[in-house]
């Protein structure tokens, strides 16, 4: 190719032609490339673009070998083998797409028309086994940062033209394109409207990942609890769009955002679906027990070891008494100081690399546990049960929940001493008010009152899947059935509220 | 702004440190399990208190320590200027009573027991047969907790065999009911050991009587729902059968004949034989409803001969008085307390006998 840099000839040039101002501003930057196809100056083509952002085997392949003889532009849209070319005047959008991965070719230097195609590169790590919800049965595709590639991987799944997308680009600076996806006819348009509202209202300049507007866009973002799944597992997110819900998903992220959703979905683990209906019920309410021993077993013993030593039972009084005979603290310091401890250690292994991170949970769990029993600062009895706690507050399915968990139990810990079991029982309500309050979407968050039959069909227990017959009610879903065979009755679900 | 969250937070740290309530740590306090009364002298009692001292390497001991005062908070409080922690009283496992404090009444000593809201009402209660102080002191328990000791020596009693339940619950239910009054178990020393020997039947809450282990059988039976137990009855021609109920259940009937209560004890009873020894040497069936009626002939005697020592007494653990109130209305307790020792009472005791055993 005879290729000639034009940032030698810029500087004489710019004295007696004007650029377009396009060009002027793009050329700020030392990756843009604006060259001449041939040796002499009249003759065509000036092609500009990003070094950085193009794939240079497409350019090289399927754009420069038509740039050899003089025609239009229009007749050169025609020719050239690739899907997306605009013609454009429009000097806001050429910056744009050049700033997407497009080239620009123009007749003369001084052209503000040009025509811009898509040459992007597009490398983006492969489509994987999801890392963080990871499952022993069921799909093992997870999401990667790609928008269209997720849009694909959700296609896929649910190949009927009932799947709506619409795009929007949010944030001033990234410019990152967000789409949302639900199922036409089923999901509530109301929904729809305000997920769509409230995310075109976002006025932020730069938005990094899909969690980014899932907090913007929350009811209440001083609550502890998430409102909104974020989920990398497809099926997840399938099965959430055939019930009505709404998908959020932006460029870059591997997260998708599931909206609205309830606190017991937080229990749900898609795996669920994967055994007979009798053993996924015993482990959603496993999950929801833990939730409870996780929150509540650290505060239980820091109340009953403070105040109430009459509730021991008689054969126990001695292994608590027992471990705790010689503690230089208080109960309360106790259990403090080792639950901080645990969440370092926690911590600590998720911003380490792999290889260190396991010997650190070596350390932490094993040496330092031990080391502390041993030298008298805690007892016992509080690591197994910090232990158990620390456990059981990872078995949500869902990483965000299994926070907000990991958090909660911290004030309740401050009640308990401050108040003993009236305390524990003070953050109990306090948490179930404001559970009562919350709102995913407008939607009840609780989703416990008023009492529908759609929770237990699958939200609080998972019935056989002969008996999940009703969408979710809370959804307002526009479907009321899940399957339409059996001349069940049609319509929307809300029929009872109107 | 900035000045009023650090002074919330100043605040937040402070309040951590320190409760809004008195706190008791568990390893630093001294938990009463068990307590016992004696009569010292005339006006003065001596209360013993015994607690627990856990160690770490879980070789805990035993604690007596006993004071001489005229009320047991008072006691209490005497002996906290020899213990290490403060004591409390909110894991009391059992109270004993010497059987001479008994005989004067312990309704001032069970009164603290109930006022205290930290102790539980399934507190066990025993007189003791001698002295309570003599009983914790054993160097046999010295290691081992002797309030637990007791504790469930008569709970595994009550719930398997003979001894009726009792507690501190059912003490005051007895004690405050019209009509009725408590009965506790007895234990003693006995050769290193602690046993049950007998019941204390209480008149108000002095000590009266007692009633011996035979008659425990016939006693549970008439108070207790559903009691369970073993029996044996040595009937006509000296045969020998070994019942243990299953079920049992028994219903009072008042009737009120020319203004005077009378009672009907209807009591039946579903058992299981356990051992049959015919006097004949001979191979033959187990004749079940000649023994049965054997039976009912022996309960029936034992248990009249039991309310006429009631009524001896003046005592009355079966609490006829109280069903009495409950059929008539213009009950009057000086008038029932008169007629009691001459009141009829008619036992009918229907056995049944549904298992016989695996080879029959």
């Amino acid at each position: 190719m005879n290729l000639k840099n034009s940032d030698k000839g810029k500087g004489e040039g710019s004295n007696r032609r004007t650029d377009p101002i396009w060009l002027e501003r793009l050329s700020q930057s030392n990756d843009f490339v604006h060259e001449h196809t041939s040796f002499r100056e009249d003759e065509p083509f000036w092609i500009s673009y990003y070094r950085t952002l193009i794939s240079s085997d497409i350019l090289h392949k399927d754009v420069l070998p038509y740039l050899q003889e003089q025609i239009p532009l229009a007749e050169l849209k025609s020719r050239i083998p690739v899907q997306e070319i605009i013609l454009s005047k429009d000097t806001n959008e050429i910056i744009q797409n050049i700033l997407n991965g497009h080239m620009a070719i123009q007749k003369h230097q001084s052209d503000v028309e040009c025509l811009l195609i898509n040459i992007a590169n597009s490398k983006f790590r492969d489509v994987g086994v999801p890392n963080m919800e990871s499952s022993a049965l069921g799909p093992q595709v997870g999401f990667i940062e790609e928008l269209d590639t997720n849009i694909n991987l959700v296609r896929k799944r649910l190949p009927v033209p009932e799947l709506h997308v619409k795009e929007m680009k949010v944030g001033e600076l990234s410019k990152t394109k967000v789409a949302v996806l639900y199922m036409d006819g089923i999901a509530d348009p109301e929904n729809i409207n305000t997920v769509i509202q409230r995310i075109e209202d976002i006025q932020y300049d730069h938005i990094q990942d899909s969690s980014y507007i899932a907090s913007m866009i929350e009811d209440n973002s001083n609550s502890l609890f998430p409102q909104s799944i974020s989920t990398e597992r497809v099926d997840r997110v399938a099965a959430g769009l055939t019930e009505g819900k709404i998908i959020i998903v932006a460029d870059g992220s591997p997260n998708l955002v599931i909206l609205p959703v309830t606190l017991m979905e937080s229990f749900i683990a898609m795996e669920d679906y994967s055994y007979s209906w009798i053993i996924s019920n015993f482990f959603r309410l496993l999950r929801l027990a833990a939730m409870f021993i996780s929150t509540m077993i650290s505060p239980l013993y820091v109340a009953i070891m403070t105040y109430h030593y009459e509730l021991i039972p008689a054969r126990l009084l001695e292994t608590l008494v027992g471990s705790r005979a010689a503690v230089p603290f208080p109960p309360f310091l106790e259990a403090l100081f080792l639950e901080l401890m645990i969440e370092m250690v926690k911590e600590a292994g998720i911003r380490l690399p792999l290889k260190i991170g396991q010997s650190l949970g070596v350390v932490g769990g094993i040496v330092i546990g031990q080391a502390v029993v041993e030298a008298g600062l805690t007892s016992n009895v509080l690591l197994i049960l910090v232990g158990l706690g620390s456990l059981a507050s990872y078995t949500s399915p869902v990483y965000k929940f299994s926070n907000t968990i990991r958090f909660i139990k911290f004030p309740v810990i401050f009640l308990a001493q401050w108040f003993g079991l009236l305390g524990v029982f003070l953050a109990f309500q306090l948490t179930l008010i404001h559970l009562l309050r919350l709102t995913s979407l407008g939607r009840p968050y609780l989703s416990q009152y008023p009492i529908r039959n759609t929770s237990f069909q699958d939200l609080w227990l998972r019935l056989p899947f002969s008996m999940q017959k009703e969408n979710p009610t809370t959804l307002r879903p526009q479907k009321k059935w899940k399957s339409t065979g059996k001349g069940k009755k049609m319509g929307p679900a809300n029929d009872f509220y109107e | 702004m900035m000045n009023r969250s650090a002074f919330c937070l100043f605040l937040i740290l402070l309040l951590s440190g320190c409760s809004f309530l008195p706190t008791n740590i568990v390893n630093e306090i001294d938990m009463a399990q068990g307590v016992g009364y004696d009569l010292s002298d005339k006006t003065n009692i001596k209360g013993t208190i015994v607690f627990p001292i856990f160690k770490k390497d879980k070789t805990s001991t035993t604690e007596v320590r006993a004071a001489i005062g005229k009320s047991s908070k008072e006691i209490r409080s005497i002996l906290n200027n020899e213990t290490r922690y403060p004591l409390v009283s909110g894991q009391l496992r059992v109270a004993l009573y010497g059987k001479n404090l008994a005989k004067k009444g312990i309704n001032d000593f069970v009164d603290t027991l109930h006022r205290d809201p930290s102790i539980g009402s399934i507190v066990q209660m025993a007189i003791v047969d001698g002295n309570a102080n003599e009983l914790y002191k054993m160097k046999k328990y010295k290691n081992d907790n002797v309030s637990v000791h007791i504790q469930e020596l008569l709970e595994q009693n009550m719930k398997m065999g003979l001894l009726p339940e009792t507690n501190l619950q059912s003490f005051l239910f007895q004690f405050f009911q019209i009509g009725q009054d408590p009965y506790l178990p007895l234990i003693k020393k006995e050769a290193e050991n602690i046993r049950i020997t007998g019941l204390a039947i209480f008149k108000d809450d002095r000590y009266v009587t007692s009633i011996p282990m035979k008659d425990f059988f016939i006693f549970k039976a008439l108070v207790d729902k559903n009691s369970l137990g073993l029996r044996q009855f040595i009937l006509a021609n000296r045969d020998k059968v070994v019942l243990e109920t299953i079920n049992s259940n028994a219903k009072y009937k008042v009737n009120i004949v020319h203004g005077r209560p009378e009672f009907t004890i209807n009591l039946k009873l579903k058992t299981k034989l356990q051992e049959f020894a015919a006097s004949e040497k001979e191979r033959q069936a187990f004749d079940k409803k000649k023994y049965q009626k054997q039976v009912e002939q022996v309960l029936e005697k034992s248990a009249l001969s039991m309310v006429s020592q009631f009524q001896k007494h003046r005592v009355d653990p079966l609490g006829l008085g109280a069903k009495y109130k409950e059929h008539f209305r213009g009950f009057n307790e000086k008038q029932w307390n008169e007629d009691y020792p001459n009141v009829k009472v008619h036992v009918n005791a229907d056995v049944e006998i549904v298992q016989t055993g695996s080879i029959d």
